[in-house]
């Protein structure tokens, strides 16, 4: 092997450094991107009269360095970050909703017993009247205010799931085409680096949306699975989601349905945004919904109850005072309009300054025994206020657990990537010295084709 | 450890945004003056809050009620003040007509005297209150007492009473019939108004010293002012309780406040001393991720 042909390997060894060093370079903003490296080794040596003799450099392949490791803990803990994130964007939704001094039925409560007060204050008085009617009304229209809003909520998460399913549609897609491409590269024998990295950025991205499980293949290939197994990408071919409309609730929303037959998987899915919504749809949005239904029932059958005990302006017995149909905080109104309807005086000794009745609806507002829990024995209950408090804390202890949970896991989220920046990541200053590293490679390698040919030169003319 | 430069970049970032965020909740903290924003921020405060505010609320109410209920009163000791005036004057001008050495005629002047201060008395026991409500008619308050001309009661003997502590309900009227119609001598009990009628009635036809217009008429009149000089013993009392129980309410109001105050609100000093030193951190990082960003190898190629 002649020198000509060694200064040339080492030539084309320190231009494909330099060429790899360039690329690092140049991606070094660039999403998902491992650094690579040129690996080199010598070229098999002659065996010449007893001695090997060199043959210069050899490229033995362009590595992509990573830590799969690092990569799988990194998508599990982005799972978990996002489905918290996920659920933090409704949960304080309904914190900021249940606290507002505007909205808040505790207020709505104050505001109507006070008005019953002053009723019990002076039963004569229609003003005063005309303010309970009014305060009752107020109270009913924070319940359905609450409850129209709650369900906007709602909307907010089908909206969430649809988008999600269209993300993660795009994703799967994208996963089968790179699988494809990666197993055919590696079945001719090269390793495609940057479609390798291309399909990890797809299944973090994925690992947002919903926690996934990946499983290698040997072809190269990677199976992607969610929910408790249900296959999203396995080989070459995946599997559609969409949304389809769940019907057993009023009015029905979004469910996520996997394959051609639709079957619903939303309860299996579980991390990412999705696992959110869910869980903010489950742990926050309905029970905060099924809770208030409880208090505006309560409230309705305690008040009327107690407003029928009563004697109303005209003499005749209390009617209904909110509307006995309307038991749930969505339909909760009132019944009667006109002032002298209210049964201020009690049946003993009935009266137009008869207050006993009023007296005694004003008395609900601290009674313990108007929530009724468990019907038992024995029975559980407690007042309005404390069943109000009880929903506000439970909200208000969830969302604070999620936010201090999603912190936590943003935390071991950045230093995983951390961990997994520093074995991948593309360092400005390394390349550089390998920049003039190579350069002067490239120099040497130079050199070695001048000198060659002085040698040559010198042979020639020599004769 | 190897960095990459993405790393550097990110962290740098990540110190500014979480310097940001803190900088930005104080300062909603300090535009607010609130230390609970959303009740997540303390669910056990923010329960405790809602709490507190409820006992406020309904201490505020209970003073409300101590006020119509003191301004009932009032005017209803007012109104059998004045009637116990009226009924003093009545006796001091029966005893007069009793004595011997009176004139028929003087006596006929008397007479009509005390039939016009029985009227203005009736018309004491009709008051009506700024409502437009008998004070004196128990719970028939849009029904006048007592008839003009015949005295028969006409309201009954319901008793309002208003919350003004949670334990405490007061009563605030004392139906007529206990007021005006009172023991006599004689046995059954009659409307004063008729006793004074009757007298009067017996003064001017020149009967005088027949029972019950005798010594038994002065003795009717004093059963009719003691009671209305006990309703007033009870009612003064009522006040009096009332006016304890609304500093109670004061008193208990105030600490609630405070403690309300303590969760809910800001410590100022505390917070801007935050805000400071969160500043000084946000400045510093920054300038860490100018400087930091401007090292590089390849300045110096």
């Amino acid at each position: 092997m002649s020198m000509l042909n060694i200064g040339s390997s080492a030539l084309l060894a320190a231009q494909t450094s330099l060429a790899t060093t360039s690329h690092n370079i140049s991606n070094v903003n660039t999403p998902g991107y491992s650094r690579q490296r040129t690996d080199q080794g010598p070229q098999p040596a002659n065996f010449e009269g007893g001695y090997y003799i060199g043959n210069g450099v050899g490229i033995t392949g362009v590595d992509r360095i990573f830590n799969q490791f690092l990569v799988n803990q990194l998508r599990t803990y982005t799972s978990a970050e996002s489905q918290q994130d996920g659920f933090l964007t409704f949960s304080k939704q309904v914190d900021d909703l249940l606290g507002s001094s505007s909205l808040s039925i505790s207020g709505g409560l104050e505001a109507f017993f006070n008005s019953v007060q002053e009723v019990a204050n002076d039963p004569t008085s229609i003003a005063a009247r005309q303010v309970m009617l009014t305060q009752g009304d107020l109270l009913a229209n924070r319940f359905n205010t609450m409850d129209s809003q709650l369900g906007e909520l709602d909307r907010q998460i089908d909206n969430t799931l649809s988008a999600s399913v269209k993300d993660i549609n795009v994703l799967s897609q994208g996963i089968k085409d790179l699988n494809q491409s990666i197993s055919e590269s590696l079945a001719a024998g090269y390793n495609p680096n940057d479609l390798l990295d291309k399909r990890d950025k797809l299944i973090g991205d994925l690992s947002e949306l919903v926690s996934v499980n990946v499983v290698e293949q040997d072809n190269g290939a990677v199976n992607v699975f969610i929910g408790n197994g249900q296959g999203l990408v396995v080989g070459n071919s995946r599997v559609e989601l969409s949304t389809i409309a769940d019907n057993s609730t009023n009015p029905p929303r979004t469910a996520i349905g996997y394959g051609p037959s639709q079957i619903n998987i939303t309860q299996q899915l579980s991390g990412g945004e999705i696992g959110g919504a869910i869980l903010a749809r489950t742990d926050v949005v309905d029970s905060t919904r099924a809770e208030l239904d409880v208090l505006a029932e309560s409230i309705v059958t305690a008040f009327n109850t107690a407003h029928g005990n009563g004697v109303d302006l005209n003499g005749n017995a209390g009617t209904d005072f909110f509307d006995a149909a309307g038991t749930t905080a969505s339909t909760i109104s009132m019944n009667i309009t006109d002032t002298r309807l209210i049964a201020a005086s009690s049946t003993t000794d009935p009266g137009v300054g008869n207050n006993e009745n009023a007296l005694a609806m004003a008395a609900l507002q601290t009674d313990k025994t108007t929530v009724v829990l468990d019907p038992g024995p024995p029975v559980i209950s407690r007042s309005f206020n404390d069943q109000y408090g009880s929903i506000v804390s439970q909200v208000a202890t969830r969302t604070n657990q999620a936010s201090v949970s999603q912190e936590t896991q943003a935390g071991l989220v950045s230093q995983i990537r951390q961990r997994s920046e520093s074995v991948s990541g593309v360092n400005l200053d390394e390349e550089a010295a390998n920049l003039i590293k190579f350069q002067q490679a490239y120099q040497a390698a130079s050199q070695i084709i001048t000198v060659s040919n002085t040698v040559f030169n010198s042979l020639i003319n020599a004769f | 450890m190897r960095i990459s430069t993405n790393s550097i970049t990110q962290q740098g970032l990540e110190a500014m945004l979480r310097q940001q965020n803190e900088l930005a909740k104080t300062q909603l903290q300090v535009s607010s003056g609130k230390r609970i924003q959303t009740p997540s921020d303390d669910p056990i405060g923010a329960v405790k809050m809602l709490d507190l505010q409820r006992q406020i609320g309904l201490s505020q109410q209970y003073q409300d009620n101590a006020d119509v209920a003191d301004s009932r009163l009032s005017t209803t000791d007012g109104t059998l003040k004045s009637a116990g005036d009226i009924m003093q004057r009545i006796r001091e001008l029966a005893v007069q007509a009793l004595n011997d050495t009176n004139s028929d005629e003087s006596r006929q002047g008397i007479a009509e005297e005390i039939n016009q201060l029985n009227e203005t008395l009736v018309a004491l026991a009709n008051t009506t209150d700024s409502n437009g409500e008998y004070l004196f008619s128990g719970y028939q308050s849009d029904v006048q007492p007592f008839d003009t001309t015949t005295y028969t009661y006409n309201g009954d003997g319901g008793q309002r009473q208003l919350r003004v502590s949670d334990g405490y309900l007061v009563a605030i009227n004392e139906p007529g019939d206990d007021l005006f119609i009172t023991q006599t001598v004689a046995g059954p009990n009659q409307a004063i108004f008729q006793t004074i009628q009757d007298f009067t009635t017996a003064l001017s036809s020149g009967i005088v010293g027949t029972a019950p217009n005798d010594g038994d008429f002065l003795a009717n009149m004093d059963y009719a002012m003691d009671a209305s000089l006990d309703a007033r013993t009870r009612i003064g009392t009522r006040q009096n309780a009332v006016e304890q129980q609304r500093e109670i309410n004061d008193s208990s109001q105030f600490s609630m406040t405070t403690t309300l105050s303590q969760i809910e609100d800001l410590d100022y000093a505390e917070a801007i001393t935050q805000l400071n030193l969160q500043s000084a951190g946000l400045q510093a990082a920054q300038q860490v991720y100018v400087k930091v960003q401007g090292l590089s190898l390849f300045n110096f190629l």
